[in-house]
């Protein structure tokens, strides 16, 4: 499927991942299956209310029952807040409690069902507090706050402006608007939270969990504890999924407290209902927007704005939003924008990292508006791509030129070729079942934006006698099922000339191993593998010099992005972009409503294909949680209760529903890339609802506007246009 | 901690106080989510519960049997395919295998309220209806009761269409029109009392050269409570006319719905699309949906048209 044949050794074959044979025996110990001996076991109480007032808080019951040997609330925590950019996020609630996940007290046992018995027993008192549940209502002016330190609902906004949106709407030849929702996601990965924790015989408190950042985690921990990072170690057991859902803190800090406190081992491992109250979900947005543009096909204008429900704690809210914002136009080149985003603080569950950052709400918006446009003016909807799309040199919203290596339009031309070859309408379909197919495109950035620090650090360290015999790799990366390290394995292996097997990684620990930043925003393959490619060659020369063993650290930092200038709205949000274009064919009931995915073609510019079983997964993976995303998942809250807190009302696609996923993975080299690579582990996620949508507006001439398109929807809409 | 009672005879499991336990699918839901907090009493050792066999010109099926016995027996396939093929469909491999015929007949509601142990509501003692009030976008359509919420039982309605019977505390037989009320009691799924064990379930005599179908109408492939149901049992002469026709409907009202009206239409119809289109309409007389249910009126006729179909081609919807 490559479009250059790969002239490497390593780089470009599908070698087994180190992991794989510990997964698929189940000799692989997940966070759950971690022992230490004596340990004690954790259960967490949570508020179970969305708002509320602590009164008062006994536990002088829970105290007295069987096995149990402590029971911790706020007063034990050195410093009570958490968050990975504010701390606002209370470790255990002293005063208020904002959402039904907050956490309350933490009770200690010898045995797990002392410790959850024990924590029906923890006897919380709790006045109740008004329910912020619309994050439109959390705005209006006489709304309570909820935190009040923070002087506003607001947990960020985003504002960018190119050119005169409202002068060029104002004389655009065609001018539509819409309004688009989504809902909350949940991750749900295949393994809920769990860990344990333990000091060690040198006074350090030691972690040993699942998480997306060693590092991140770390500072957050020895925050909270007022201790140096030295003196706190987080090791990653094999992780069962992250998606963004592991970004933030979720029990790894209370096993942290608990054995710090206590100078014992404890364990805790969660529920899925746990799990879904226990860390934060995908935004559910609302996107306005207004597009207008030329008889001939230029788009000159968007106006969009985007309000999102943050939750009760900021969590990554205020990155999400930029992404919302910036991503209003999709991947066109529009000469006049104006959007703007904003994050809310609500009682709801809170919102953060999932899959794509915002880029997923923003495209659904982007591209059902612009084959809405396509509609209106009467050109085919994948020839005003043609015209709009970016191409080298193309000017962002934020009126700076895109970084090099834009490959938007060559990827949308073959996801319309593979389509016209692979794609045709099923024979004698009965009336009540219509095919569709929808094509869309996507960008998404790679790695952290708008200035934040951006740096992985890696280590390689050559050793062998006359030769070199093997290497040694340290990289503080999480291998969240993603397959980074097998990667980082064929860059080191491919560089230094060495056999796969005398590569040995070190990844997993914040002691030993220097920090490679977050497995986040598609950015490892990037970032990591260039930290990785330069401390080979970097240890190689030294090798070469007789500085034997040859030993190299380099911190590999890209192009420094910025935030943007408050008055103009200038700036480089990004320094690198993937880009992928999806078709989707499917079948709808229009008896039943029900949307029947049949084939899925999903095209990716990788720069560079490093292992492509793994690239191929990649983007199976994404598919499926997309499918999920478009059609069914919904996340549902009502006045800030979860309605649904289960796997049986939180509808997950089973195999049954999976479509004939085809990868497509193109070699356009991105000029930072190792060997040319670019990550692209988000973008399978990003235009496949908006390709549903074009997809099923083909099949019945419907537009809905809202996700996940369930049947009641298809339904709603067909009626509607019938009546 | 918890009060468990395992009862070995019917009159221990009369006599003691709690929830019965069966195959435990809804039971330990309900308590994993604090819904349920008092005793229980584990009934899966009670004698004779436990038999799928011929009696009394037709069949009966022992309250313990599982969803996956039922689904499989050759005698309940030949003879009331409608069942075999709900009980194939429904759910996942793993619940099919737990959950027992007595304890489907009788599950609790699937309203989402009720099973949050924050909100009280008529089928918990109170005086009121969250759904009607909030979210009832899963509600019904024929709104008889003060509770929105449909009845969750599938096998239920599918028992219903075979005119079947159930025996309670191996004394009485009643109907399952009787077991299930008239749909105005918003405060239970069925009229039982506490200490009352649904024994046995009992098939009338088959319909010879019956053709039965089964549909549920949901948002992914499979394993979700149906939004709408159907179970459709038809038979038709040499010349493709319905000489018999049998079709009820779930997911739409506080009990599972017979259609005489359909069926009176249906006998001696063509078995042709256009005559399971007119009865698909008809299925949908006397709706009053919801604000938030009106589609479920299209999803009537939708799945009534499609099991209809599926019934006449003797298409097997089970999981294969």
């Amino acid at each position: 499927m490559s479009e250059v044949a790969p002239p490497l050794r390593v780089i470009g074959t599908p070698a087994q991942r180190m992991d794989a044979l510990g997964k698929v025996t189940g000799s692989s110990a997940y966070p759950g299956d971690l022992v230490r001996p004596e340990m004690l076991h954790l259960a967490v109480v949570f508020a179970h209310r969305p708002h509320a007032r602590i009164a008062a808080l006994d536990t002088r019951a829970a105290l007295a029952a069987p096995g149990v040997v402590a029971v911790l609330t706020a007063a034990d925590v050195p410093f009570n807040g958490f968050g990975l950019i504010v701390a606002d996020q209370p470790v255990l609630g002293h005063d208020v409690v904002r959402f039904v996940g907050d956490r309350v007290a933490l009770v200690v046992a010898h045995t797990a069902a002392e410790a959850h018995a024990a924590a029906a027993l923890v006897h919380v008192e709790y006045a109740p507090l008004p329910v912020l549940a619309d994050p439109q209502a959390a705005l209006a002016p006489d709304a309570p706050l909820l935190h009040p330190a923070h002087g506003s609902n607001i947990i960020g906004d985003f504002a960018v402006r190119r050119g005169d949106a409202a002068a060029a709407l104002a004389t655009a030849d065609v001018v539509i608007t819409g309004t688009f929702r989504t809902a909350w996601q949940e991750h749900a990965f295949l393994q809920p939270e769990a860990g344990i924790a333990y000091v060690d015989d040198e006074e350090r408190i030691v972690i040993e969990t699942a998480g997306q950042w060693l590092h991140e985690d770390r500072r957050q921990i020895a925050a909270m504890l007022q201790l140096p990072e030295e003196q706190v170690i987080v090791r990653y057991a094999t992780i069962g999924g992250a998606f963004g859902g592991r970004e933030d803190l979720s029990l790894q800090h209370l096993l942290a407290l608990a054995a710090w406190k206590l100078r014992q081992p404890v364990a805790l491992v969660w529920s899925r209902e746990e799990s879904f109250i226990g860390h934060p979900k995908r935004h559910p947005v609302t996107i306005t927007c207004t597009w207008g543009a030329t008889h001939a096909g230029k788009i000159v204008a968007i106006e969009a704005h985007a309000i999102a429900d943050g939750g009760a704690y900021a969590s990554t809210s205020a990155e999400v939003v930029k992404v919302v914002g910036l991503f209003a136009s999709g991947c066109y080149d529009v000469p006049n924008i104006t959007s703007t985003a904003v994050a809310v603080y609500t009682n709801n569950i809170p919102s953060g990292a999932f899959r794509g950052f915002g880029a997923p709400q923003a495209h659904f918006a982007a591209e059902i508006m612009l084959n809405r446009l396509a509609e209106a003016l009467g050109i085919d909807a994948l020839e005003l791509r043609r015209r709009n799309i970016y191409r080298e040199g193309g000017i962002e919203p934020t009126n700076v030129v895109l970084p090099a290596g834009v490959s938007a339009l060559p990827v949308l031309e073959r996801c319309i070729a593979e389509a016209h070859a692979r794609f045709a309408p099923p024979p004698d379909l009965p009336a009540h079942l219509r095919y569709g197919v929808g094509i869309a495109c996507g960008i998404k950035n790679l790695g952290y934006s708008f200035g934040y620090p951006e740096q992985a650090t890696a280590t390689v360290e050559l050793l062998g006698d006359t030769q070199i015999e093997r290497a040694v790799v340290r990289l503080g990366a999480a291998e969240v099922g993603q397959g980074n390290h097998i990667a980082m394995r064929q860059i080191a292996a491919e560089v230094l000339g060495l056999p796969l097997e005398c590569i040995f990684m070190i990844c997993d620990d914040t002691n030993v191993a220097p920090n490679a930043g977050s497995a986040s925003a598609s950015r490892l393959t990037l970032v990591a593998g260039r930290a990785v490619q330069d401390a080979a060659h970097a240890a190689l020369r030294r090798w070469h010099n007789e500085d034997r063993p040859a030993h190299a650290t380099v911190q590999y930092r890209p192009p420094a992005t910025t935030p943007l200038d408050p008055i103009t709205t200038q700036g480089k949000p990004n320094y690198a972009y993937g880009y992928a274009a999806q078709a989707v064919a499917l079948l709808v009931n229009t008896l039943t409503g029900e949307v029947q995915v049949q084939q899925v073609i999903s095209v990716h510019d990788v720069g560079k294909v490093i292992n492509p079983q793994q690239a191929s997964g990649q983007i199976e993976g994404g598919v499926v949680q997309a499918l999920g995303y478009a059609l069914m998942e919904e996340f549902q809250m009502y006045n800030g209760y979860v309605r649904t807190p289960h796997l049986s009302s939180y509808l997950l696609p089973t195999s049954m529903d999976i479509p004939e996923i085809i990868p497509i993975l193109l070699e356009y080299p991105d000029p930072l890339g190792p060997f040319g690579a670019r990550g692209f582990a988000e973008l399978p996620m990003v235009p496949f609802a908006p390709a549903v949508a074009i997809a099923i507006h083909a099949a019945l001439g419907v537009w809905l506007s809202q996700q996940p398109m369930t049947p009641a929807r298809v339904i709603h809409a067909l009626q509607e246009v019938q009546s | 901690m918890t009060n468990l009672i395992i009862a070995t005879t019917l009159a221990e499991a009369r006599n003691a106080e709690g929830e019965f336990l069966a195959g435990g699918t809804d039971l330990m839901d309900r308590r994993r989510h604090h819904v349920s907090t008092g005793g229980m009493v584990d009934i899966c050792r009670i004698a004779g519960l436990g038999e799928i066999e011929a009696h009394a010109g037709g069949y009966r099926i022992g309250s313990q049997v599982t969803l996956d016995a039922v689904a499989q027996h050759p005698a309940i396939i030949d003879h009331y395919p409608g069942l075999a093929i709900a009980a194939g469909a429904l759910a996942t491999p793993q619940i099919r295998s737990m959950a027992s015929m007595g304890g489907v007949l009788l599950q609790t509601t699937r309203c989402w309220y009720f099973r949050h142990e924050a909100f009280t509501c008529y089928k918990k003692g109170g005086d009121s209806c969250p759904s009607r009030e909030g979210d009832h976008r899963f509600g019904v359509v024929f709104d008889t009761s003060p509770c929105v919420f449909p009845h969750p039982s599938t096998i239920g309605m599918v028992l219903m269409n075979y005119a079947a019977q159930v025996e309670i505390n191996g004394e009485r037989t009643m109907t399952m029109q009787e077991l299930y009320g008239g749909g105005t009691d918003g405060t239970r799924e069925h009229t039982l009392a506490p200490s009352d064990v649904l024994t046995q379930i009992i098939l009338p005599a088959a319909v010879n050269a019956e053709r039965a179908g089964y549909f549920r109408s949901i948002s992914r492939a499979r394993a979700e409570w149906a939004l709408v149901e159907v179970s459709a049992r038809l038979v038709v002469d040499d010349n493709d006319q319905i000489t018999f026709a049998r079709v009820a409907v779930g997911g739409v009202a506080p009990v599972p719905m017979l259609l005489p009206t359909v069926n009176d239409y249906l006998v001696g119809k063509p078995a042709t699309d256009e005559s399971f289109a007119v009865a698909a309409e008809l299925a949908t007389a006397g709706a009053n949906p919801l604000p938030q249910t009106g589609y479920k009126v299209k999803l009537i006729y939708g799945t009534v048209f499609d099991t209809l179909q599926r019934a006449y081609n003797r298409i097997w919807s089970g999981e294969g």
